[in-house]
C-alpha cells in the first residue's frame, strides 16, 4: 500500500515558520500519530527551517521552502527541500557534552535534537536545491 | 508567547513563559531574559505553559544560565511539559539548568546554590 503524502510550500520568511509547524502537527495527527511522534517531527521540520532562515544563503526573492511528507506504518518520511545557496545541516557540529556551565555552548543543540529524534537523515543539493530527507519513528 | 515577570520569594526573579519557545518566541523572550540574567540574580523560569521548544529557545535559556552562573546564581527550570522535558534532556541541559516540579523544589535547589 502506498504511503500517504502531503506537500506544501513555504516562503523563506520568519513568519512562515509557525504556517510551517501548524500545518506539519495538523497532518502529523490527521494521520493518528501519538503525540510524541507529533512532537518530534515538529522539532526536525523547526530545526531545519530554522537552518534555513539563519544560515540559508538567498539566491532569489523568491527562494521557497517545500516540506513533503509521508506516512509509513511505523513512521514519518520527511523531505525538506530549500532553494537557497549549498548548505549541508547534517554537516555541521553538534554541541558536544559540557563539562561546566562555563564551557556549555548555547548554539549546536537543533543538530543535536534531530540526530536523536530522526533516523536515515540524509543530504544532497541537486543543483538547485537543499535536499534533507529523514525518517521519525513512531513512539 | 506571553511573559510575565515577578518575585519570587525574594529569593529570584520569576519569569513565566506561555507558548511556543520557537524564533517567534525567542524574539519575544530576548530582552527581557537578557535583563534579568544581567542582574546576575537567581532565574526561575515557569515553563508550564510552554508548548513548544526549539533549539533557539534553547539557546537563549544556556545564554541567560551562563549569565546567572557569572554571578554564582542559578536559573531554574520549573515544570516543562514531558515533550519539553524530553527535547531539554536530549539537549542535555538537565544537568546545568536543573528541572523542578514544584516551587518548593526550586526553593530548595535555590537554597542549595546560596549555601555552595
Amino acid at each position: 500500500m502506498n504511503a500517504a503524502v502531503e506537500t506544501r510550500t513555504f516562503e523563506v520568511r520568519s513568519d512562515e515558520l509557525a504556517a510551517i509547524d501548524s500545518w506539519v502537527e495538523r497532518v502529523a495527527a490527521r494521520w493518528g500519530e501519538s503525540e510524541r511522534t507529533v512532537f518530534r517531527t515538529r522539532i526536525c521540520i523547526a530545526e531545519l527551517a530554522g537552518n534555513v532562515l539563519e544560515y540559508g544563503i538567498p539566491r532569489s526573492g523568491d527562494d521557497h521552502i517545500v516540506v513533503t511528507l509521508r506516512h509509513f506504518r511505523d513512521g514519518i518520511g520527511v523531505e525538506f527541500l530549500d532553494s537557497c545557496g549549498p548548505f549541508d545541516p547534517t554537516g555541521a557540529t553538534a554541541a558536544a557534552n559540557a563539562g561546566t556551565i562555563e564551557s556549555l555552548r548555547p548554539d549546536g543543540r537543533g543538530l543535536l535534537l534531530v540526530r536523536a529524534y530522526a533516523q536515515d537523515i540524509a543530504y544532497c543539493h541537486d543543483g538547485a536545491r537543499n535536499r534533507v530527507t529523514l525518517k521519525i519513528n513512531s513512539a | 508567547m506571553k511573559i510575565t515577570i515577578s518575585e519570587f520569594d525574594g529569593l529570584a526573579t520569576k519569569i513565566t513563559l506561555v507558548g511556543k519557545l520557537d524564533i517567534a518566541g525567542a524574539e519575544t523572550v530576548d530582552l527581557p531574559l537578557a535583563t534579568a540574567s544581567g542582574a546576575r540574580r537567581n532565574i526561575v523560569i515557569d515553563m508550564v505553559g510552554v508548548d513548544f521548544i526549539a533549539s533557539i529557545g534553547i539557546r537563549h535559556l544556556v545564554m541567560a544560565a551562563k549569565a546567572v552562573a557569572r554571578g554564582a546564581g542559578k536559573l531554574v527550570l520549573l515544570d516543562p511539559s514531558p515533550l519539553v522535558t524530553d527535547v531539554l534532556v536530549t539537549a542535555g541541559l538537565d544537568d546545568f539548568l536543573p528541572i523542578v516540579r514544584s516551587e518548593d523544589e526550586a526553593r530548595a535547589v535555590l537554597a542549595g546554590a546560596a549555601s555552595a
